[in-house]
């Protein structure tokens, strides 16, 4: 009789005489422990072709219980477009990927799925603040104690939130332990690693949400092995102004001080002459890296490199950015301010100059917390963050996006004026200003990262 | 370990060569002695992560070769620790701070100046990283810094690495033991093939391997490197993808690679470290062996307890093996196993995390309940006294 066993991520098919050719094809014979091997994520139809061949088989891999875990707390009532998204996710056979724009209620929909399933989930997040605000929601809308995996916890439940990282690392040994699984920002998980944390799952039932589903053709194909095909896509414009806010986009052209200007130019010179004697080309693949080791092998590469970090830290964050913050600061008096930069150095130095609260990656959970919920509140009106609150975390009450400095990726742009899009109360409109220095290489930046829809609307 | 950027190979494909160095080499004994000087002294006087930078910046930036420096700088900084430098309660500043400036934001009478006073003059983030300070380093000797950058080279080229293959000459049962043990140790999967000449070839994997190149265990495969190093008489394959390219690296004892894991029959992992010190400080009438032969069970059943007891009182030897989370498929094999041989002076040890409940654990002996005795769950870790409790009762059911 042939037996499936969860053994680290994989499959292990023992006495596999007569396994049907369906679920052969997704088998291989291991010669270390002379058995057919599968991989996890392939369980639901190993198992399916077993049943439709009637074969008799023993299943000792899964690990979940199949019976009603998730008693209701607080009934779900959904938005109409929540509720045509589950519908077409059910239609999927319950594997698929939804992509709804930031702040359109993706938890909440997850939500939906999990009561309609009732079985043991595992969902993954990008990042412990996230990984914080579902198991949040998770126990507000269900009577369950949530299991947390990241952030310093090792606390695994029926219902567990986990870091993309942390779900990598404890894949192996929990992939049998649940039924659904639910990629949060789902357009985190084709890379070659977090890929894993699907492919070592037998978790028959899968939901991908993300607001960003646009991916190269290998990252696209992952995607849909692991989770299944998007089944559901409504796009930013169709929902604002009615679910999300009404919002405008701004950019504004800073000059650069005379003396800034010309240190700009002088350091600008000898980077990109440096760039020309090497042969290097950034429009090629690994071009960053083989700028850094040109920088460190041939002659003027140590002045080039330090060149290059100083045009780039006056064009990021130069005098006239902080002059252009401050009176921003004061056009939107009394509203909730999040100023986004591209890197640590930037948020630190705007938050000396302004005495205001930066999240980075540095900043300890407690005082993380503490800087959210007081945001929230209101008792902090203005927050400073490098790349932390780029994605997901859930603060409606923001109504101003202050992009100092960013990069070139439409991604990071359309998650970054998603802070700022969900309903509030007497929130009337959200306004994006992208802080571009003029005459810079930041020009170029900015075009790249604003070819979206969202920023193409008149 | 070292960072990509540290690494130095060159490439003449198929093959990648790691850039070792000559330990002996005068030069860079010097170097490597004024770097350790550094540290040495930068911990006496409680110099700042910033601070030490800059000072070991200026030797880095100097060296004749940068890469090289900074890979030994690296490998110094992996034996710090650093303290925060809260002398101040920088929480409580912070939040004050931005209450007296939330305050003037709200007012909209507000000037950036005027921001920046309601921190009254503090570095409001001076408790960053850049400003810890060292607070321990573990000393080296240049020599041993050398040998151990040479390592590392080859570690970080396994990093890249998908599988290895080992070819193991004239070795040892108790070294191959203790290889094995480190490969269980590290969750990777090794097939056996005995070649002519006492020669033995092991490809060493992780289970999900099978289904393509993956990087997934190769921090796994790096550490189990200073394992094999220590062999007398090896060779090592590794396959390895770099920027796309399909390479192969070969090492081998004429290398002369030098493992940092002193002995490696003395090399034991962080939590057992914690359980002998905490056995021996509480327990007088068991101690812990520091040799733990293996266990022969006839029919090519080869048993490596994770630890091994005596009693002072009797003198009887029993031996413990743990079952960790990832080894639920050998767990019901070994308990059929000592049902068929009661007289094998073996315990186990079983993470709860291998079992949903206790009655699920009761049910693993319902057809042996003579095997339920020699074993008890656990959490992450074996406690002491349960451990002894367990000793006991064995020993008198032996008797």
């Amino acid at each position: 009789m042939i037996t499936l066993n969860f053994h680290a991520g994989t499959l292990s098919i023992s006495g596999s005489a007569g396994l049907p050719d369906a679920a052969a094809k997704l088998a291989a014979f291991d010669e270390r422990s002379k058995t057919f091997r599968a991989r996890a994520c392939d369980y639901a139809a190993i198992v399916m072709a077993l049943i439709r061949s009637k074969t008799p088989f023993t299943d000792c891999a899964r690990n979940y219980h199949t019976a009603d875990t998730l008693p209701c707390r607080e009934k779900i009532t959904p938005r109409p477009h929540q509720q045509q998204a589950l519908d077409m996710w059910k239609r999927a056979n319950c594997r698929g990927v939804v992509s709804l724009p930031t702040g359109a209620g993706k938890t909440i929909l997850a939500m939906m799925a999990m009561e309609y399933l009732h079985r043991p989930a595992l969902i993954l997040v990008p990042t412990i603040d996230l990984l914080t605000q579902w198991c949040s929601t998770i126990e507000r809308f269900f009577n369950v104690k949530c299991g947390m995996l990241g952030g310093g916890s090792r606390d695994i439940r029926d219902i567990t939130v986990s870091t993309y990282d942390s779900a990598l690392l404890n894949i192996e040994f929990i992939g049998n332990r649940f039924a659904f699984l639910i990629a949060d920002e789902c357009h985190h998980l084709p890379s070659p690693e977090n890929r894993l944390c699907a492919a070592m799952a037998i978790a028959p039932f899968r939901l991908g949400l993300t607001a960003t589903p646009e991916l190269d053709e290998e990252y696209s194909s992952v995607l849909q092995d692991m989770m299944g095909d998007i089944c559901c896509s409504i796009g930013i414009n169709e929902l604002s102004g009615n679910v999300l806010s009404r919002y405008h986009v701004e950019q504004l052209r800073v000059q650069l001080s005379g003396e800034e200007s010309a240190a700009y130019h002088h350091h600008r010179n000898i980077y990109t002459a440096f760039l020309r004697r090497s042969g290097i080309n950034f429009s090629r693949q690994n071009a960053w890296s083989d700028f850094l080791i040109a920088c460190a092998r041939l002659p003027g590469g140590k002045d080039a490199l330090h060149s290059f970090m100083l045009q780039r830290r006056i064009a990021r964050a130069g005098k006239a950015k902080l002059e252009m913050i401050e009176s921003i600061l004061h056009r939107h008096k009394g509203e909730r301010v999040i100023i986004f930069t591209a890197d640590n150095d930037a948020a630190y130095t705007i938050g000396r100059s302004f005495t205001l609260p930066v999240l980075t990656h540095h900043t300890k959970a407690a005082e993380r917390k503490e800087f959210l919920d007081f945001f929230r509140s209101g008792k902090y009106p203005v927050l400073v963050t490098s790349k932390v609150l780029n994605e997901g975390v859930d603060v409606p009450q923001a109504s101003v996006g202050i992009v100092v400095s960013g990069s070139g990726s439409v991604r990071e742009h359309v998650q970054r004026l998603g802070r700022i899009l969900r309903h509030a109360p007497d929130k009337e409109q959200a306004v994006l200003y992208e802080l571009v220095s003029a005459n810079t290489s930041e020009e170029s930046i900015s075009e790249r990262r604003r070819e979206h829809s969202a920023y193409r609307r008149k | 370990m070292l960072k990509s950027e540290h690494l130095r190979y060159r490439i003449n494909t198929p093959h990648v060569k790691p850039g070792f160095i000559d330990p002996q080499s005068p030069f860079l004994l010097e170097l490597a002695g004024e770097l350790i000087c550094i540290y040495t002294s930068a911990v006496q006087s409680g110099m700042t992560r910033v601070e030490l930078e800059n000072v070991t910046a200026s030797i880095i930036r100097s060296s004749f070769d940068v890469k090289l420096a900074s890979g030994l700088n690296k490998l110094l900084l992996d034996r710090c620790e650093f303290s925060s430098a809260a002398q101040l309660d920088y929480p409580e500043l912070r939040r004050k701070s931005f209450l007296r400036s939330a305050e003037l934001l709200n007012s909209g009478n507000f000037s950036a100046a005027a921001l920046q006073q309601c921190a009254e003059g503090n570095d409001l983030y001076g408790d960053l990283p850049d400003f810890e300070k060292l607070s321990a380093f573990e000393p080296v000797c240049a020599s041993a810094l050398l040998h151990r950058y040479n390592l590392a080279q080859a570690q970080g080229l396994l990093f890249y690495a998908s599988q290895i293959t080992l070819i193991l000459q004239k070795t040892e049962a108790s070294e191959l033991r203790k290889l094995l043990k480190t490969i269980k140790f590290f969750r990777l999967m090794a097939h056996f093939r005995r070649l002519p000449q006492d020669t033995l070839q092991i490809d060493i994997t992780g289970p999900y391997s099978i289904f393509g190149t993956t990087a997934k265990y190769a921090l796994q495969l790096a550490n189990l490197l200073p394992a094999i190093v220590s062999l007398p008489f090896w060779k090592l394959t590794a396959q390895l993808k770099i920027k796309g390219r399909e390479l192969t690296m070969l090492l081998s004892h004429k290398n002369a690679l030098v493992s940092h894991y002193r002995n490696l029959a003395g090399y034991i992992p962080e939590e057992i470290r914690i359980y002998h010190r905490t056995f021996n400080d509480k327990q007088k009438n068991w101690h812990i062996t520091g040799d733990t032969p293996f266990l022969d069970a006839g029919d090519q059943e080869v048993i490596f307890p994770d630890l091994s007891f005596r009693s002072a009182e009797s003198g009887t030897l029993l031996h413990l093996e743990l079952f960790h989370r990832w080894h639920a498929s050998m767990l019901a094999r070994r308990i059929a196993l000592l049902a068929s041989h009661p007289e094998l002076p073996l315990l186990l040890g079983i993470d709860r995390a291998l079992v949903k409940d206790e009655k699920e654990f009761e049910q693993l002996f319902s057809d042996c309940p003579e095997v339920r005795e020699k074993c008890w769950l656990f959490r992450d870790f074996p406690g002491v006294s349960t451990t002894v409790s367990m000793l006991k009762k064995v020993e008198k059911r032996l008797q």
